[in-house]
């Protein structure tokens, strides 16, 4: 089973995520938040094998609660949710320790798969940012 | 001997002559009869010669002729003896007197002209000896030259004759003296001096009277030497001259003898007063010349003492001072003249003391006063007047006045010099001092001149011309004003505009900032929530619905998949979240790269080396809006297929050019009009943050659009997003 924090303001996202996430049976959230700062806190308590942390929140945004995250829990693999498909915020997202990007828009059909693949170790980036990414 | 007569006595018993004393005087030496012959010398008795008897004896002519030639012959021989040996006591005498005369000597020389006395040292100082001379001979002694001179001054000698005559030798002068030795054999005496020092303190004396003559013939003046009776005893040529008597005419005569009685009485008073005085009296004597010129003479008569220190002589000596006097009469006579321009200069002048004790004035200075102050007087002291004032009208003490102060050994400056004189009746007057000090060889002030320049006439027309001048002035002040308020108030104006225009940017993107933001919170996050959910629902239902529900969700699924893309389109246009995230280098990028994929144009994003800082909100806006207009531009106007947009700072702005490689601007005109393009939004955003925009183009090359906009130092911290 793999525990996952899932961390984004929006609840009817958070909670169809969660529906999207738990469905398939292997993945178990350990934790649903809705700022940067709670989820630093639960994933300093529970440490999770793959945390889902939406970029724009309030209180403390995603890409600096990733950088406090990777700090205090290595083993917790980071994949970060955005609307945006900027290469800055590709950068920022990578700079900080995330090991997945994935946009909103197609959170419901790769998200899973992001889960697993970061689970196992390895990077997982929608298409669109698999492009930029080549070419940072 | 020769007058003595020889006494016979045959009984002195019986003779007259001897008997009363006979039993007395006779019988006790048995002297009854006696022969004598008295021995005279010179026709006194010395001494008889006394042949007696006990007896009465009558003695005979030979007897008597005996006795009588016993007694010639006894007498001579005693004589000669009694003579020479007083002639050898005299010689001894010579001799003594010869050593006791210092570098003299006594020669005796008798009348073989054979030296019987030779003694003295000056026999040795003709290198001769007393045994050499004494018994020999002139001639025997001398060669013949001299010793013939010799004999012939002993000759005279000889002959009753005196004589006294110098000779030098050797270096001495001796002084010499022959005459006949008296009352001896015929002899003649020698008598020799060396008068050397005397002679040469008699030239010593020669000269320094000679000494005394020259000073006294060329001294510019008269010198006279009277004895205390007043009578001329010397005079110099000079003063022979002024009393027109000379020599014998002079010497021995008094001022009585010389001059007229008033004249006379006046030098003799004046003698009188020296010797009276004793130190001497300085006065000034007349006399009236033989030019007949009166001459005036400063005299200084003093007392010579003699011996006995009392007045001896009294001597003057006098310096004609005529001409000095006619000077001094003439210097009166200008001081005269001085004094007659002084008064009638037009200018008040006046004088001080170093005391400040007022010495002179003229008759100006008394005008510009209105009183007369009087001279010397201490309560008046460095100003004629009662009242001075300092221009303000402050009262000015005298001892500060310009004159006091000058006195005072200060330089004072040019404002200093002017006051305020007030009059007696209450009228005041400008004034310039112009004190001048007036020193002494040693640069000590001892008197001080000022000159007073009435200039009240002057201070009225300047203060009449200041007045005028102050009234213009004000008038081109007040004006000036009024200018500078309407310059101000436009210049105001015009800032207003700006920071309106400004601020209507800065609104404006707020606005859209707040609306992007809205777009993001809520509808890209309900959409994403909607494309979600839905996504769930389609996996859920695909298997269980028909080909149409699957449709439908397949449509909504898109249709959700393109709200979210024209969102996130919209948001950017609105305000690119990049730009609040990351600043304008990367805003420009993302748009730039959604720009060339959009609109498949080659675009070259030129970054320089240092890297643009944050500015304020609205600028980044302002440049990224501009750019995205640059950009529209050329894909609506210029027919480009490759831009280059670069950005870069320029000290404290940013510049930023877009340069395509189109067709150009065709018409300005049309370029500019509003709304057909748009360069004429970029230029009022670019001016609306204080910046300005270029644009040159040339038709077939390209346009290229500069844009330089200023930012002030560091920009303001804001809160991005």
């Amino acid at each position: 089973m793999i525990t996952v924090l899932l961390a984004d303001d929006h609840t009817v996202v958070r909670e169809g995520l969660r529906y999207i996430l738990e469905a398939p049976g292997d993945i178990q959230i350990t934790a649903a938040v809705s700022n940067g700062k709670e989820a630093v806190e639960r994933a300093f308590l529970n440490c999770p094998d793959v945390a889902v942390i939406d970029i724009s929140m309030p209180v403390m945004d995603g890409i600096e609660a990733t950088r406090y995250i990777c700090e205090q829990c290595p083993h917790t693999h980071i994949v970060m949710l955005s609307m945006y498909d900027s290469p800055e915020y590709v950068q920022r997202a990578l700079k900080a320790g995330a090991l997945g990007y994935v946009l909103k828009d197609a959170a419901g059909n790769e998200l899973v798969e992001a889960v697993r693949t970061l689970y196992k170790g390895k990077r997982y980036f929608s298409p669109r940012i698999a492009e930029i990414v080549k070419h940072l | 001997m020769a007058a003595g007569k020889t006494v016979v006595n045959y009984d002195s018993k019986t003779d007259p002559r001897t008997a009363p004393d006979y039993e007395r005087s006779y019988v006790p030496h048995g002297a009854r009869a006696y022969m004598t012959v008295p021995l005279m010398r010179e026709n006194r008795w010395v001494a008889s010669l006394w042949v007696s008897d006990d007896k009465p004896r009558d003695w005979s002519t030979e007897e008597v002729s005996l006795l009588e030639t016993v007694a010639e012959r006894t007498w001579t021989a005693i004589e000669k003896l009694r003579i020479n040996s007083a002639l050898r006591a005299s010689e001894e005498l010579y001799r003594v007197i010869a050593r006791s005369i210092p570098g003299g000597g006594v020669y005796v020389v008798d009348k073989e002209f054979r030296y019987r006395v030779a003694e003295g040292p000056v026999t040795e100082a003709f290198g001769l000896a007393r045994e050499a001379l004494e018994g020999h001979t002139v001639s025997e002694v001398f060669p013949p030259e001299p010793s013939a001179r010799m004999e012939e001054r002993l000759r005279k000698n000889f002959a009753g004759e005196t004589m006294s005559y110098e000779t030098n030798h050797n270096g001495r002068v001796y002084w010499t003296q022959q005459a006949p030795l008296l009352d001896s054999i015929g002899q003649a005496i020698v008598i020799t001096m060396d008068i050397t020092e005397r002679k040469q303190a008699e030239e010593a004396l020669r000269q320094s009277e000679e000494l005394f003559a020259q000073f006294m013939q060329h001294l510019p003046g008269l010198a006279w030497i009277k004895d205390i009776q007043g009578s001329y005893v010397y005079a110099n040529a000079a003063a022979e001259r002024a009393f027109n008597a000379s020599g014998e005419n002079l010497y021995g005569r008094t001022d009585q003898d010389i001059f007229p009685p008033d004249i006379a009485a006046q030098f003799m008073r004046n003698d009188e007063q020296a010797l009276t005085d004793g130190k001497g009296i300085q006065v000034i004597e007349t006399l009236q010349h033989e030019d007949g010129v009166l001459h005036y003479s400063l005299v200084s008569k003093f007392p010579i003492p003699g011996p006995d220190g009392n007045p001896a002589l009294i001597s003057g000596i006098a310096f004609d001072i005529t001409e000095r006097k006619q000077a001094e009469e003439a210097l009166e006579d200008s001081r005269e003249r001085y004094r007659n321009l002084f008064d009638l200069v037009p200018v008040a002048v006046y004088s001080c003391d170093s005391n400040g004790l007022i010495q002179e004035f003229n008759h100006s200075a008394v005008e510009l006063w209105g009183r007369e102050p009087q001279k010397n007087n201490p309560k008046e002291k460095f100003c004629g007047s009662f009242s001075i004032f300092y221009p303000d009208g402050g009262p000015m003490p005298h001892e500060e006045c310009p004159m006091a102060r000058i006195l005072n050994g200060e330089t004072l400056q040019p404002h200093e010099l002017e006051i305020l004189v007030e009059r007696p009746d209450g009228v005041r007057r400008n004034v310039i001092a112009h004190p001048l000090p007036l020193k002494n060889e040693h640069g000590e002030i001892v008197a001080a001149i000022n000159c007073l320049y009435d200039i009240t006439e002057r201070k009225q027309a300047e203060e009449a011309l200041r007045q005028l001048n102050l009234e213009l002035e004000s008038r081109v002040e007040k004006r000036t004003a009024q200018l500078q308020a309407a310059n101000q108030a436009l210049d105001e104006s015009h800032k207003r505009l700006q920071s309106l225009s400004q601020r209507l940017v800065e609104v404006q993107e707020e606005e859209r900032r707040a609306i992007a933001r809205e777009l993001h919170d809520r509808v890209g996050q309900s959409l994403a929530a909607l494309n979600l959910n839905l996504t769930i629902i389609n996996n859920q239902l695909f298997s269980l619905v028909n080909e149409q529900v699957n449709a439908r969700l397949s449509d909504s699924l898109d249709l959700v998949a393109d709200l979210i893309a024209l969102v996130r389109d919209v948001m950017s246009n609105l305000r690119p979240a990049v730009l609040d995230d990351y600043g304008l280098e990367a805003a420009l990028q993302t748009n730039l790269e959604s720009f060339k994929s959009r609109y498949g144009i080659g675009i070259a994003f030129e970054k320089y080396q240092s890297p643009i800082p944050r500015l304020t909100p609205s600028l980044e806006m302002t440049i990224l809006r501009i750019a995205q207009e640059a950009l529209l531009n050329v894909v609506r106007h210029a027919q480009a297929d490759q831009i280059t947009v670069s950005v870069h700072m320029v000290g404290q702005a940013i510049r930023l050019t877009v340069q395509d490689n189109g067709i150009g601007i065709q018409s300005w005109q049309s370029a500019n009009r509003p709304g057909s393009h748009g360069l004429t939004i970029m230029r009022e955003r670019a001016e609306a943050v204080g910046g300005n925009l270029k644009v040159s183009s040339t038709p077939g090359k390209g346009t290229r659009i500069e844009a330089r906009i200023p930012f002030q130092g560091k920009p303001p911290k804001e809160e991005h997003r």
